[in-house]
């Protein structure tokens, strides 16, 4: 009850929203943007015929594939990056190069690497949430508060102990931080990397539905859904916020 | 508190200043201007030339004459102009045939009044690939621009005529732009798609034309010019000169070499197709049939037979009448600017 009552203001933000949406349409008599009510009726559409749930299943396999795999390569990376100054020195300028370039001038280099199947698109994530998580990461370690490490040194700790029983739990928050930037950017980018999709996905669903005619009920469509997903999976990843490993570092 | 106030003045005074100038961009469109949307693709370089001649015979009229002037806006996709079309942010620009006739069903004010080509699509395999016949392509991945394009329906026919089913080929969807790369990578075993690029994988080197519409479909048609109802109604006279340019431009084109080694010049050009000219010179000249421009007759029965392919292919779902989708006044009244460039 108290949560729902929390959630109101949001939810009558949303509400007004919707209402002068729809009323603006009719307003001005638009033949071509929808109504909520047809976009309403076009998802219901896609349920019956059952590709709604092909594009949900395919957009959330390849990002949880490429977000996944950039995690593994970005969070190993950065706590090196973080610990070893030579290697901070010699690899952030080239990241830093490659992280603003967007996953829509990658499709051409995408293409001739991987072909047109899943491994396109899930590179496109890949690269493009890959960054961000290493950027983190990296800072994370950075930012030890040195009095955790000269405590740790006073006991005489070898370095190798001191990196596992230190440095890693006092950069877990930010990992997390960085995962959940990671995994916000993969969903992101998840039309522009489904437009090089070949038959799935639903970046590939709004750009179908763009060549399509009058199709724009399910561009909007596609829109929500990929809102309403990129909200749950964040809510996923503050669910790992909340972890006791992770806490501690927000109880100050 | 004397800051703020200065402020909100400056914004006011800032206001002020750009309100005379909005009022200057809303009276500058010239009623006699029109911006015209069209692809970077050869079976649109109709369009080019007609505003460049067009742009020509204003400096030679007689004083005092109208002066109609066209201005060609490049798009990126399909989707953009359509969107513009649609909108109202441009009044004009070359569709997809099949497109309009589901756009103008849905009762979107636009008509087609000329068409601006014929022929020009490519069906492109690897050079070393065994392929020779259409029908060694069973099995194999296909990719065409999208399923609304009418290269689609190209590919269709040429499996009808094969008997062959969709079902016998694996049909993927990707921009035009990406194919040549696609093949390369061996991504795709051929792709269907209009002209240049076929020619920028053949001139490349690796590809190879396995069937084209100069053999298999002579009169095809894909890009059409369309209007939206308001300016046919505001504008006919410039409507009507337009549709005499973009005749006259496709006569001039197929009068040989030397008008089709002028039109790569234009288009080449950077506010044109901004293309390499050799690519756009190749589909020019291997061979100068490769696609037509002469034979620009709006006739029924074609776009019928465009109708019951794209019903066939469930791009459109019901049958329109031609009538709902073409102001045929245009084609009819024509007579084909003389172009000097």
């Amino acid at each position: 009850m108290h949560r729902l009552r929390a959630a109101l203001p949001s939810l009558a933000v949303i509400a007004v929203l919707i209402a002068v949406w729809w009323a603006a349409v009719i307003a001005t008599g638009s033949l071509i943007f929808p109504t909520p009510w047809a976009v309403v009726t076009g998802t219901w559409e896609l349920i019956e015929n059952g590709t709604l749930w092909q594009h949900i299943s395919a957009s959330l396999m390849r990002v949880l594939i490429g977000f996944g795999l950039a995690a593994c390569v970005a969070v190993p990376l950065g706590l090196w990056m973080g610990w070893v100054r030579g290697a901070y020195r010699m690899l952030n300028p080239l990241f830093q190069i490659l992280r603003p370039i967007s996953p829509i001038a990658w499709i051409p280099i995408a293409i001739l690497w991987f072909g047109v199947g899943d491994a396109s698109p899930i590179y496109l994530i890949f690269i493009s949430s890959v960054f961000p998580m290493v950027v983190q990461t990296t800072v994370g370690v950075h930012t030890i508060e040195k009095r955790y490490l000269r405590a740790a040194e006073n006991f005489g700790v070898s370095r190798r102990t001191l990196f596992t029983r230190v440095v890693i739990p006092a950069v877990l928050p930010q990992i997390v931080v960085g995962m959940r930037i990671g995994l916000g950017v993969a969903w992101l980018v998840v039309v522009a990397a489904e437009m090089i999709a070949l038959h799935s996905g639903l970046g590939y669903m709004i750009m179908d539905s763009r060549n399509a005619g009058n199709r724009y009920d399910l561009v909007v469509a596609g829109m929500i859904i990929i809102g309403l997903i990129g909200l749950s999976l964040d809510g996923l990843m503050r669910l790992l916020e909340g972890m006791r490993w992770v806490r501690w570092r927000y109880a100050h | 508190m004397n800051r703020e106030f200065l402020s909100r003045r400056q914004v006011l005074r800032g206001l002020a200043a750009t309100l005379p100038l909005a009022a200057f961009g809303c009276s500058r469109t010239d009623p006699n201007s029109l911006t015209v949307g069209g692809l970077a693709v050869t079976c649109n370089l109709t369009l080019p030339v007609a505003c460049v001649g067009k742009s020509a015979a204003n400096h030679s009229a007689p004083p005092g004459a109208t002066r109609f002037h066209y201005e060609y806006a490049k798009f990126n996709g399909w989707p953009e102009i359509k969107e513009s079309l649609m909108a109202g942010r441009i009044q004009a620009g070359y569709m997809l045939a099949p497109l309009v006739m589901d756009l103008a069903d849905q009762g979107i004010p636009m008509k087609i009044v000329s068409l601006g080509h014929r022929s020009g699509a490519v069906i492109m395999v690897r050079t070393e690939s065994p392929y020779q016949s259409f029908r060694q392509l069973a099995g194999k991945r296909i990719a065409v621009p999208s399923r609304f394009a009418v290269d689609y329906l190209f590919l269709r026919r040429m499996l009808a005529k094969e008997s062959m089913r969709i079902e016998d080929v694996e049909v993927v969807e990707m921009a035009p732009a990406d194919m040549p790369a696609a093949l390369y990578a061996n991504a795709v075993d051929a792709y269907c798609t209009g002209e240049p690029f076929g020619a920028a994988a053949q001139v490349a080197g690796y590809a190879r034309p396995l069937r084209m519409t100069r053999d298999e479909w002579p009169k095809y048609i894909c890009c059409v010019l369309t209007v939206r109802e308001e300016l046919i109604a505001a504008n006919a006279p410039l409507v009507q000169d337009l549709v005499n340019q973009i005749l006259g431009a496709g006569l001039w084109l197929d009068q040989g070499p030397a008008h089709r080694e002028k039109a790569v010049q234009i288009a080449a050009g950077p506010q044109f197709f901004n293309q390499d000219p050799k690519i756009i010179r190749f589909v020019m000249q291997n061979p100068s049939d490769r696609v037509t421009y002469g034979d620009l007759r709006m006739i029924r029965s074609e776009f019928d037979d465009l109708m019951q392919l794209s019903l066939a292919a469930g791009t459109i779902r019901h049958p329109i009448a031609y009538q709902e989708y073409v102001d045929e006044r245009f084609a009819r009244n024509a007579r084909p600017a003389q172009i000097r460039l």
